[in-house]
């Protein structure tokens, strides 16, 4: 054998060789692999930065602080959960878990825009199904229920599925189904090509292998958020969530905005049918009811609190008596519409006070921990089958 | 990108090991070509295989026929095919809205009905290759008369998304030795340079993406330094993206034992316009030469005519890259930059003859203008004329 051929034939074998050393290692990253000292998932660690931490990643950080005893407790939803206007010190989850005790592990698995029923919902799930004992906290909007396929985290969703770490809920797959069939080809075929990188990602464990990688020792993709530091290992990039600023500096940007969010918020919910007199659109009560079946796996459903969020005081005192009055009756409404399906639902914010809202939406720390102290009662009162 | 997809990473981990196990040259053909449609009708999907197909049957039927007639009219068929799945929007949207604003949006509404969201994949590198066979074939080349050979010249997966554009002489010459022999260093090399295709395309090219997609929204708010840097970053991002994907069209052929021609040959390092265009996408200038420039009459009618020609050949390779005003003025803006090279050394007498002379002596000075010329270019290929112009104000004012 010529030198030329040799050296072809040594190359050629090493690519399958290379590659089952990298299963093997994505293998194993996948059974350990987590970031350190873990509070949130801050920008840095997530989507916004083009890190999509693999659904095992969000396994081992509830798993590893989780021990025989105790109960985990997953807070799943959205950033108002993530905890923006609250710097990773002064974060809520923190308040909880002080709140709660030993008897208790809190594991904030939310991310920024992420639905109710996306990301740590999927990780109760999957606990839930191992049989431990969880509790799961989320928090949505009025009549949002949204499906777990389809925006930013639905490859989580994926990944659990072809790792079969869900359990077998025949309504979801026929939603997804159903919905799939309506979409463009192009979203079509994206979401084709996610179930096809879960799948493969099943048996060669790349995506454990590459965020590890990638939050250890370097790497490679430009983002908006990491700029100037692309290429440092994202173990690097620290939290820089910060506290809600001087209350006299919020709310008053783009106040015309805002108001007209705040106004609209409930309107599409609700028609008049007298002064102060309200009914709800039905359509929207029976859809929002359909998903959450669909969604959420009745063992889930048992076990969750789901929050409903007001919008902070500062708005909601410019709007008009029945605005308000529309506001409170959707609030209760969707309440009940959740508690039919099996949820514990309350509404959260009513009571809170400008100081407690960093901006429309999120909470400052003193929202933060009459979130805690508030939730942490609801928890102790809960009892799950 | 395609090559980029867990869909062609199943296709191919089936695909070519099958390809390299089996020995008869027969079967080989048959499972390369059941490759192609299988990757064809993958990507394209029915609405877009469909067309193709009925030119591509259309194009086979009359050159086999050689009657010079029937393959003109083949080519009239593709181009019309080509205009109106590319060039329809354009046409109706913008040409006619600039003469008849109302007639324009009577013709947009029906074209909204009638066409597609998006042409056939890979549309125009059809279109290319089959006019180059059928013209070839009128002038008196052979046809090919393998319905199965001319099958992969036509769906051929390696070239099919964004070439090269492939001469059908080379490639039927080419491949009965490829299914016959194939050779592990072939194979490896091919590896390789699949390896730095990819590279090229997904480390640095699209890292460059992500980046100019910011800093373009804040272009005019950089330093003059930084946004000669951004235009840099532009340039450099189209070459490492376009000879990112070639690597690995060229890797992927030559892993199946067949070289298709060069594309890219460091185009940055050129000294003319005229030497840029014999170094990027060589297989488009290369049938822009053939297929438009010399039938026009090339250089054989005066100078007068040979600007023309040049003018008109760069103003249509600039519109092949997409229905859109900017394109078209980015081929303008080449076109007339060759007839510039071409003409002012007899144009401005012996001031001309010094500059010549100059420019070919300090050859640094030549490459740099090229490359300012081409850089500056890049701003109309990627953005529309009011957006590229005020770039390109803020970046040779130093502001």
């Amino acid at each position: 054998m010529s030198h030329a051929k040799l050296k072809a034939l040594v190359f050629l074998v090493a690519i399958p060789l290379g590659f089952a050393l990298a299963v093997w290692l994505g293998r194993d990253a996948a059974r350990y692999a987590k970031p350190d000292k873990f509070v949130r998932f801050h920008p840095g660690i997530a989507p916004e930065s083009l890190f999509y931490p693999p659904f095992s990643t969000l396994e081992n950080l509830a798993l590893a602080r989780w021990s025989p005893g105790r109960t985990l407790v997953i807070i799943g939803g959205n950033s108002i959960l993530n905890g923006v206007g609250q710097s990773d010190q002064n974060l809520w989850s923190r308040r909880l878990q002080e709140e709660l005790g030993e008897r208790y592990v809190v594991v904030n698995l939310s991310f920024r825009g992420a639905l109710p029923c996306e990301a740590g919902a999927l990780v109760a799930e999957t606990l839930i199904k191992r049989g431990l004992p969880v509790i799961l906290i989320s928090s949505t909007a009025p009549a949002t229920v949204g499906r777990v396929a389809g925006g930013t985290y639905g490859y989580l969703y994926y990944e659990a599925q072809a790792h079969n770490r869900l359990i077998h809920h025949p309504a979801r797959d026929a939603n997804l189904a159903a919905w799939e069939e309506t979409a463009t080809p192009s979203v079509r075929e994206q979401q084709a090509e996610l179930r096809r990188a879960a799948a493969l990602d099943s048996w060669f464990h790349f995506q454990a292998l590459w965020h590890h990688i990638g939050y250890r020792y370097g790497f490679t993709t430009w983002t908006q958020v990491t700029r100037n530091r692309f290429w440092r290992p994202r173990d690097t990039i620290l939290d820089e969530g910060t506290d809600a600023r001087p209350l006299g500096d919020r709310f008053r940007e783009q106040l015309d905005a805002e108001l007209t969010i705040t106004r609209a918020f409930s309107a599409g919910l609700a028609e008049s049918t007298g002064p102060l007199s309200w009914r709800v659109y039905t359509p929207q009560t029976g859809l929002t009811g359909e998903l959450i079946d669909a969604m959420f796996p009745p063992a889930v459903r048992a076990r969750t609190i789901m929050l409903l969020n007001q919008n902070a005081p500062y708005y909601r005192s410019r709007l008009s008596p029945a605005e308000r009055s529309r506001d409170d009756f959707v609030f209760a409404t969707y309440e009940q519409v959740w508690r039919d399906r099996g949820v514990v639902c309350h509404s959260v914010g009513a009571n809170f006070t400008d100081e407690d809202y960093a901006d429309r939406t999120h909470l400052a720390p003193s929202g933060g921990r009459k979130l805690a102290q508030l939730l942490a009662e609801y928890i102790r009162q809960f009892s799950p089958p | 990108m395609i090559f980029n997809t867990y869909a062609f990473a199943l296709f191919a981990a089936v695909f070519f090991p099958g390809y390299w196990l089996i020995r008869s040259p027969g079967l080989r053909a048959w499972w390369l070509l059941g490759g192609c449609v299988v990757f064809h009708g993958h990507f394209a999907g029915p609405a877009g295989v469909l067309p193709i197909a009925a030119l591509a049957l259309i194009t086979y039927a009359c050159a086999l026929s050689r009657i010079r007639v029937l393959c003109y009219a083949a080519i009239t068929a593709c181009g019309v095919a080509l205009v109106f799945y590319k060039y329809t929007h354009f046409l109706s949207g913008e040409i006619l809205a600039s003469v008849a604003p109302a007639l324009s949006a009577q013709a947009t509404a029906l074209s909204v009905s009638w066409l597609p969201d998006a042409p056939p994949l890979a549309m125009s590198f059809f279109t290319f290759e089959f006019v180059h066979y059928l013209m070839d074939v009128a002038g008196g080349g052979a046809p090919i008369r393998s319905p199965k050979t001319f099958a992969l010249f036509a769906i051929y997966f390696p070239s099919l998304v964004a070439g090269p554009i492939k001469r059908y002489q080379d490639f039927t010459a080419a491949l009965p030795r490829a299914l016959t022999r194939l050779e592990l260093t072939q194979v490896a090399a091919g590896a390789q340079r699949v390896a730095l295709g990819f590279f090229k395309k997904i480390l640095l090219a699209d890292n460059l993406t992500v980046a100019l997609g910011y800093y373009e929204k804040v272009f005019f708010t950089l330093s003059s330094p930084q946004a000669w840097l951004f235009l840099a970053a532009l340039s450099t991002r189209i070459l490492l993206d376009f000879s990112g994907y070639t690597d690995i069209a060229l890797g992927l052929s030559q892993m199946l034992g067949l070289r298709l021609p060069e594309n890219f040959n460091y185009p940055y390092a050129a000294t003319g316009l005229r030497d840029f265009w014999a170094r990027w996408h060589i297989s488009l200038s290369s049938w822009i030469r053939d297929y438009i420039y010399i039938p026009l009459g090339g250089n054989r009618h005066g100078p007068l005519r040979r600007c023309s020609n040049l003018v008109i050949a760069f103003t249509l390779c600039g519109l092949w890259h997409g229905g859109a005003g900017h394109f078209m003025l980015w081929g303008l803006w080449h076109g007339v930059g060759l007839v510039v090279q071409a003409t002012y050394r007899d144009a401005l007498g012996s001031l001309g003859t010094r500059i010549g002379s100059g420019l070919d002596r300090f050859w640094v000075l030549s490459w740099l203008l090229t490359l300012v010329f081409v850089a500056l270019g890049w701003l109309l290929f990627f953005y529309p004329v009011a957006h590229a112009w005020p770039m390109a104000l803020k970046l040779i004012s130093f502001r």
